[in-house]
C-alpha cells in the first residue's frame, strides 16, 4: 500500500508537469495536421521578438539595380520590385534596365519583363533565345537591350526575339547600386515579415526545436514523462481493481 | 549579322521545338492572354498564370508551347505538341524538385500522345499516376490542359 501511495503522489505531480507539453503537443499537432487546410505554409509571424529569437535580418549583400523609375534588389534568393516580392527565386541578380515603360530583369538564364505596376509581362528563357551566361545587360544608344554573355555581346530585338551577335558602342550598363535608406527599412520590413511562416514556427514548437537542441531534449524528456504517467497509471488501476 | 538562339536550361527546349517541326523551326509567335483566356487557364490551374504574354511557335495546325506549372514546390517546365487538338508530344524539359522525376520517364510521357479535350475541357483518356509524384502528375495533366486550349484558341482565331 505504501508503494501505492507513493507512486500515486509521483503520478499526480509528473500529471501537473506533463499537462502543459500535452497542451502545447496537442494544439501544435492538431494545426499542423491540418497545415494545407489552414495555408499554415503561406502565413507568416509579424512579431518582432520571434522574428529576432530565429535571427531573421536583411542579408548584409543585397545586389540592387535602379532603373529609371524603378528598382530590382535580390535579397538572399528573394526578388523585389520596389518593395514588392516578385515570385521568382534566383541564385544572383545580373541587371536590370527601363525599355518603353517595361522593366527588363536579368537572372541566371531568365529574363523577366515586368510592368510599371510590378506584374510580370512574360518570361523569357533560352527556348526564347537568352544567351547562356548573362554577365551583365545594358541600354543601347538606340534605347535597346543588350547582354553580355558567355559567349558574346548580343543586341536583343524583344519585339520579335532576335538576339544579334555584336558588339554596341556607347552601351549604358546596368550596376548594382546601395538601396536607398527608406526603401531599405520598408524592404527590412517586408523581407522579415515574410521570413517565417506559422508552419515553420508551430513545427519547432511542436518538435522543441524553437528552443534549439535544448528544446529537442526537453520534449524528448517530456516524452519519457508521458511513458512513466502510462505505466504508473496502468499499474495504479491495476492495484484499485484488487 | 548572326541571329543566335542561344541555349540555356532549353538546350532541351531549343531542340525540342525543332523536332517538332522537323528541323525547320518556325518564327517564334506571341499570344497577349486576354481575360477570358486567363481565366479558362485560372480554372485549370486552380491559380493565375504569370505573365500577360506566351510565346509560342506555329506551323499549320501544329504548335508548340512551352509552359511551366509548380510540382510541389518548384516550377516542372515541360514542352508540349499539339497538332490539331490533340498532343502530339509531351516532355518534361526541367524537373527541378527533388522527388517524383520518374515523370520524366516515356512510361509517364507516352501516355498523352494523342490526348485530346473533353466537352469539361479536361483531358479525354485517363492519365496512369506514378506513386510518390502525386503532384508532379497532377502538374503534368493541368500543362496537357493548358497547351490544348491555347492551342484551340490561337487556331481557331486564324
Amino acid at each position: 500500500m505504501k508503494t501505492y501511495h507513493k507512486f500515486r503522489r509521483w503520478h499526480r505531480a509528473f500529471g501537473v508537469i506533463a499537462s502543459l507539453f500535452v497542451i502545447v503537443l496537442v494544439i501544435t499537432g492538431l494545426a499542423l495536421n491540418h497545415t494545407d487546410r489552414l495555408k499554415l505554409d503561406q502565413k507568416f509571424i509579424s512579431s518582432s521578438m520571434l522574428l529576432d529569437w530565429y535571427n531573421i535580418s536583411l542579408p548584409d549583400d543585397p545586389v540592387s539595380f535602379a532603373t529609371a523609375n524603378h528598382r530590382v534588389s535580390l535579397l538572399g534568393d528573394k526578388l523585389y520590385f520596389d518593395a514588392l516580392e516578385l515570385e521568382d527565386r534566383p541564385e544572383q541578380l545580373v541587371g536590370a534596365i527601363e525599355i518603353n515603360g517595361s522593366i527588363v530583369v536579368a537572372i541566371p538564364g531568365e529574363i523577366l519583363l515586368i510592368d510599371q505596376g510590378g506584374d510580370l509581362i512574360e518570361k523569357l528563357t533560352g527556348a526564347e533565345g537568352v544567351p547562356s551566361g548573362m554577365q551583365r545587360i545594358g541600354l543601347s544608344p538606340e534605347n535597346n537591350l543588350v547582354v553580355e554573355a558567355a559567349h558574346g555581346e548580343y543586341l536583343a530585338d524583344l519585339d520579335s526575339l532576335i538576339w544579334d551577335e555584336k558588339q554596341i558602342p556607347g552601351t549604358t550598363w546596368s550596376s548594382s547600386s546601395a538601396i536607398p535608406e527608406s526603401l531599405k527599412k520598408t524592404l527590412s520590413k517586408v523581407y522579415r515579415g515574410r521570413g517565417l511562416s506559422f508552419e515553420r514556427f508551430l513545427l519547432d514548437l511542436h518538435s522543441g526545436r524553437i528552443l534549439g537542441n535544448f528544446g529537442v531534449i526537453l520534449i524528448d524528456a517530456a516524452a519519457v514523462l508521458f511513458l512513466i504517467l502510462a505505466i504508473t497509471g496502468v499499474w495504479m488501476w491495476s492495484r484499485a481493481r484488487r | 549579322m548572326t541571329t543566335v538562339f542561344a541555349l540555356d536550361k532549353s538546350q532541351n527546349a531549343e531542340s525540342f521545338v525543332s523536332e517538332a517541326f522537323s528541323g525547320e523551326k518556325p518564327e517564334i509567335q506571341k499570344l497577349k492572354l486576354d481575360a477570358d483566356l486567363k481565366k479558362q487557364i485560372k480554372n485549370i490551374l486552380g491559380h493565375r498564370m504569370r505573365g500577360s504574354r506566351l510565346r509560342y511557335w506555329q506551323k499549320a495546325d501544329r504548335t508548340v508551347w512551352i509552359l511551366e506549372e509548380i510540382g510541389k514546390t518548384k516550377p516542372i517546365t515541360a514542352g508540349v505538341v499539339v497538332y490539331a487538338g490533340k498532343i502530339e508530344k509531351l516532355k518534361v524539359l526541367k524537373f527541378r524538385e527533388s522527388r517524383g522525376g520518374e515523370i520524366r520517364y516515356p512510361f509517364f510521357t507516352d501516355q498523352f500522345k494523342g490526348v485530346g479535350l473533353d466537352d469539361r475541357e479536361d483531358l479525354d483518356k485517363s492519365i496512369d499516376g506514378v506513386s510518390g509524384a502525386t503532384l508532379s502528375v497532377r502538374a503534368m495533366k493541368k500543362l496537357a490542359r493548358v497547351a490544348i486550349i491555347l492551342h484551340n484558341h490561337v487556331t481557331n482565331q486564324k
